[in-house]
């Protein structure tokens, strides 16, 4: 513990009060350690949780709306507002249209890491997953005719194994749809897609999807475990180029697990994480020990990048170091996973 | 519920199992009883629910978190001043003497500490913060933790009832 204020000529005093501070510092840590934690309340901690989104999202939204009136007061405003108010601005629309299938083929695959572990691999996705030439990152937004919504972009992030299971992360970058009705039908492909991946999954005209928005990229983030497509997958709102985010998200997202068939909830088998792309290389280091390095990629020309690893099952409050490509550190995160 | 939203859950049942035994522990200190030691690490979790992409964007997300606690413990003094600045437990008698139960000494003399330096000294000596991690979690600059921790120890260290303070490490006088 620090006694940087203290003076450094009164000796006596400062040992005195190192004494003190150590003293309190066991004192509380007794006192801390009679608690008993019991069990962890998750229902009341999430339905009180949902309670202030909810509430939270309704005030965002009348704001908004009020925002939109007074600013414009125009018919075609006031529309927009109202998508707002119907559920966070994501999609309306029903899921169950009868549609065409809406996997169409992949753009490419992104550039691997070769050699390092847990990070994306150059090999073809299976099944329904065709893949194309090997081609770096696009940075450079391309014109708006080169982007078609209705047709993802399909990369691996990130592969490993884990019990005798191939586990293989994959991104399917949507296009921005540049108008309601594109995205309406985006949202159906991307909801049709996921139906045959989860014949459970309950009909659900939002999709679970992110906001639509003119300038943001949807991206479907989905494991496959021994070559099939498993449940579980999930859907974000990203900026596209030259877009930029939308309310409730962050720069840079923690990870999204995914972890349905061989994992438990509370412990993914996997996890992806989005990064700057900037970032050229991560490090994680398990708490318990040892460490695994992935190669972050992005899709298409989307400015935002993504890695994968497989995790260590029992190490929490892990380290991920993020480099970039002079090997200078960007960040240091102490993961949730 | 979309899987948007069931992915959140799911994180923050995983965040939150992990950490709830810290943040209840925290919070006792910061509260001085179990109940409201509870109902704080309530209160900061259903914040951090609503927040969730920024707590698992965080270079440290258990930080993020406690400091939406200690911001939720700070919150409530200041709208409820009269109720938590009491000189003493009402159903806890000061010791006459040195007391076996060191623990209820000490909780008796964090009570009667103003609520910034309950804080800084919950933070430096049992999160083990440095003065800068205290600093982001309390919102304030480096010299008022000092400060304020400076301050708290010594009012312990005064605390006529805090005997276990001289029975650990010598004098504290």
């Amino acid at each position: 513990m620090s006694t940087e204020s203290m003076p450094a000529h009164d000796g006596g005093r400062r040992e005195d009060v190192e004494a003190a501070e150590a003293t309190v510092a066991w004192e509380l840590g007794e006192l801390a350690e009679s608690v008993e934690a019991g069990p962890v309340p998750y229902d009341r901690l999430l339905a009180g949780g949902r309670r202030r989104l909810r509430r939270r999202r309704l005030l965002t939204g009348a704001a908004v709306a009020g925002l939109v009136v007074a600013v414009g007061g125009a018919g075609t405003l006031l529309g927009g507002a109202g998508t707002v108010f119907g559920g966070y601005g994501r999609l309306p629309g029903g899921a169950s249209a009868g549609a065409a299938s809406p996997v169409a083929a992949a753009a490419e695959v992104a550039p691997g890491g070769p050699g390092v572990p847990g990070g994306p691999g150059v090999s073809g996705g299976p099944g329904a997953l065709p893949t194309a030439s090997v081609s770096p990152v696009a940075s450079a937004a391309p014109s708006r005719a080169a982007r078609d919504p209705f047709t993802p972009v399909r990369v691996k992030v990130g592969e490993g194994t884990t019990k005798g299971h191939a586990l293989e992360a994959w991104i399917a970058l949507w296009p921005a749809a540049a108008t309601r009705e594109d995205g309406l039908k985006q949202g159906r492909l991307i909801g049709e897609e996921r139906l045959a991946a989860d014949p459970r999954l309950a009909p659900d005209p939002q999709q679970g999807g992110p906001l639509w928005g003119p300038s943001s990229d949807r991206v479907d983030i989905y494991l496959i475990v021994d070559g099939k497509r498993q449940p579980g997958d999930y859907v974000v709102s990203v900026p596209a180029p030259g877009g930029v985010e939308e309310p409730d998200t962050d720069a840079v997202i923690g990870g999204v697990m995914l972890n349905r068939i061989v994992g438990t909830a509370g412990s993914p088998d996997m996890v992806v994480v989005r990064v700057q792309p900037e970032v050229a290389k991560v490090a994680v280091r398990w708490k318990t020990g040892g460490s695994v390095e992935a190669v972050p990629v992005g899709a298409g020309d989307s400015p935002v990048h993504w890695y994968a690893v497989v995790r260590r099952q029992g190490s929490t409050d892990n380290t991920a170091i993020s480099y970039a490509a002079d090997g200078s550190v960007l960040r240091t995160q102490t993961t949730w996973w | 519920m979309g899987a948007h939203e069931t992915a959140r859950d799911d994180e923050f049942r995983a965040f939150t199992g992990s950490a709830w035994s810290r943040l209840l522990r925290t919070a006792y200190l910061l509260a001085g009883d179990r109940h409201g030691a509870e109902d704080l690490v309530q209160q900061a979790l259903e914040r951090a629910y609503v927040h969730w992409n920024k707590v698992r964007a965080a270079d440290d997300p258990n930080a993020y978190v406690r400091r939406i606690l200690v911001n939720e413990h700070a919150r409530r003094f200041r709208r409820r001043p009269a109720e938590y600045l009491v000189e003493a437990f009402p159903d806890r008698p000061a010791p006459a003497g040195p007391d076996p139960d060191d623990r209820a000494v000490l909780l008796t003399a964090l009570a009667k500490l103003p609520p910034r330096q309950r804080e800084a000294v919950v933070l430096r000596y049992w999160e083990d913060l440095s003065e800068s991690q205290t600093a982001a979690a309390m919102n304030c600059s480096v010299g008022t933790v000092k400060s304020q921790a400076a301050r708290g120890l010594a009012k312990l260290r005064e605390s006529s009832s805090l005997y276990g303070l001289t029975s650990i490490g010598g004098s504290s006088r």
